[in-house]
């Protein structure tokens, strides 16, 4: 078939469309939601006793400082990455992904203890997983919506996000502050979720039969 | 008036469903798309390929186009990626091409050897876009009509009878190229 025979084939099946609102605004109503839901998921499971003193303690706030630009971040990157043209550069990218590796560092600097020598924390990863399960089905429902050219990268920051803001409610709730229950059970799995989200995005997010 | 404008206003009536401000429009980025096709890939088959990919994720992701925002970079966004496709594409047929094989040309003496054509067609297969090996998959192997697969994919009848025909078109190619008949 000529490309002639295309136009006027697609032509004839013209039918109007609404256009997908601009990505700040998608953005913007996710991390709203994503916001509610964990806030609202936090108080359900009951925040830590000690939290009034803790968020006056710089070690404890820095940190979900840290994860809350993250988050802010990677979910404006995700729905932009949604959009052809609508992309940045590769500078807030690099931001996000150095935000979690420098929190990662600190907590393995601080802490060098062999994973044998930690509680384990199975509840730490059934609650934070709990917390991001929404909010991460939003937003590939969202995306799915809008036409990803790079997929992978889309699913990566969109479960960054979503658990970057979950990781951050578990840290209201869970009461272990050792820097080594941390790293192993709060920040191992916000990578996990973010490659996790490169491989889910090239599933749902990529090449496939879009209406 | 600016070509940006120009093509923005189109895309906007395209948008409300004029289809003629559509086809216009097609018109006009098939010219784009071909001279930035031209200027990368050699063959008027692969400048053509790139051509009618980009025209038809502009039919499908056409509501994701801002019409506050300027056409030139989102539509240049969309013809970059499809050029990256069609070329990580060409490169994969490129490294599992099968050699011609010389005794494909004499009867087939031993039955096993009637296997082959059937091996090359899932080879060939395989090398179509995804999109071409489903419709195909479900239209030729599952027995789905046009109608059914435009319902189950959302696609309208003339999309998957397009994708089909050009994905028929390629395997032909692919086989022609394998065995040289």
């Amino acid at each position: 078939m000529d490309t002639e025979e295309v136009i006027r084939s697609l032509s004839r099946e013209l039918t109007p469309v609404d256009p997908l609102a601009p990505a700040q605004v998608r953005a913007g109503r996710w991390a709203l939601f994503a916001i509610v839901f964990v806030t609202a998921g936090t108080l359900l499971l009951e925040p830590r006793n000690d939290l009034l003193s803790r968020l006056r303690d710089p070690l404890f706030v820095l940190p979900n400082a840290v994860l809350l630009v993250v988050f802010l971040v990677c979910h404006r990157i995700a729905f932009e990455l949604s959009v052809p043209g609508a992309e940045r550069g590769t500078a807030a990218r690099a931001l996000a992904v150095w935000g979690v590796l420098t929190w990662g560092l600190v907590l393995a600097i601080s802490h060098p203890t062999s994973i044998g020598a930690v509680p384990t924390g199975w509840r730490c990863i059934s609650r934070t997983a709990s917390l991001a399960l929404l909010p991460s089905i939003a937003a590939f429902s969202m995306l799915r919506r809008a036409a990803p050219l790079k997929p992978g990268w889309t699913g990566f920051f969109a479960l960054l996000a979503a658990a970057a803001i979950a990781t951050s409610g578990m840290q209201m709730i869970c009461a272990k502050d050792d820097p080594a229950h941390v790293l192993y059970w709060h920040f191992i799995p916000v990578l996990v979720c973010a490659a996790g989200g490169a491989q889910l995005g090239r599933w749902l997010l990529g090449r496939r039969l879009r209406p | 008036v600016d070509l940006d404008e120009q093509l923005s206003g189109l895309m906007r009536k395209a948008q409300d469903g004029d289809g003629r401000s559509y086809e216009d429009l097609l018109l006009q980025v098939s010219a784009l798309a071909r001279s930035f096709a031209r200027a990368r890939v050699a063959g008027p088959d692969l400048v053509e390929e790139i051509v009618q990919e980009t025209l038809f994720s502009l039919h499908r992701d056409r509501h994701t186009w801002d019409p506050s925002r300027a056409f030139l970079p989102w539509f240049h966004a969309v013809v970059r990626h499809r050029w990256l496709d069609v070329l990580g594409r060409e490169r994969r047929r490129h490294r599992v091409e099968v050699p011609v094989d010389p005794s494909m040309d004499e009867p087939a003496s031993d039955p096993t050897l009637v296997l082959e054509p059937i091996r090359s067609l899932r080879r060939a297969l395989a090398l179509l876009s995804i999109r071409q090996q489903e419709i195909i998959q479900m239209l030729k192997l599952d027995g789905f009509s046009v109608a059914e697969i435009s319902h189950r994919t959302g696609l309208s009848e003339s999309s998957v009878k397009v994708t089909a025909h050009r994905g028929y078109k390629r395997l032909r190619q692919l086989l022609e190229g394998a065995h040289g008949y």
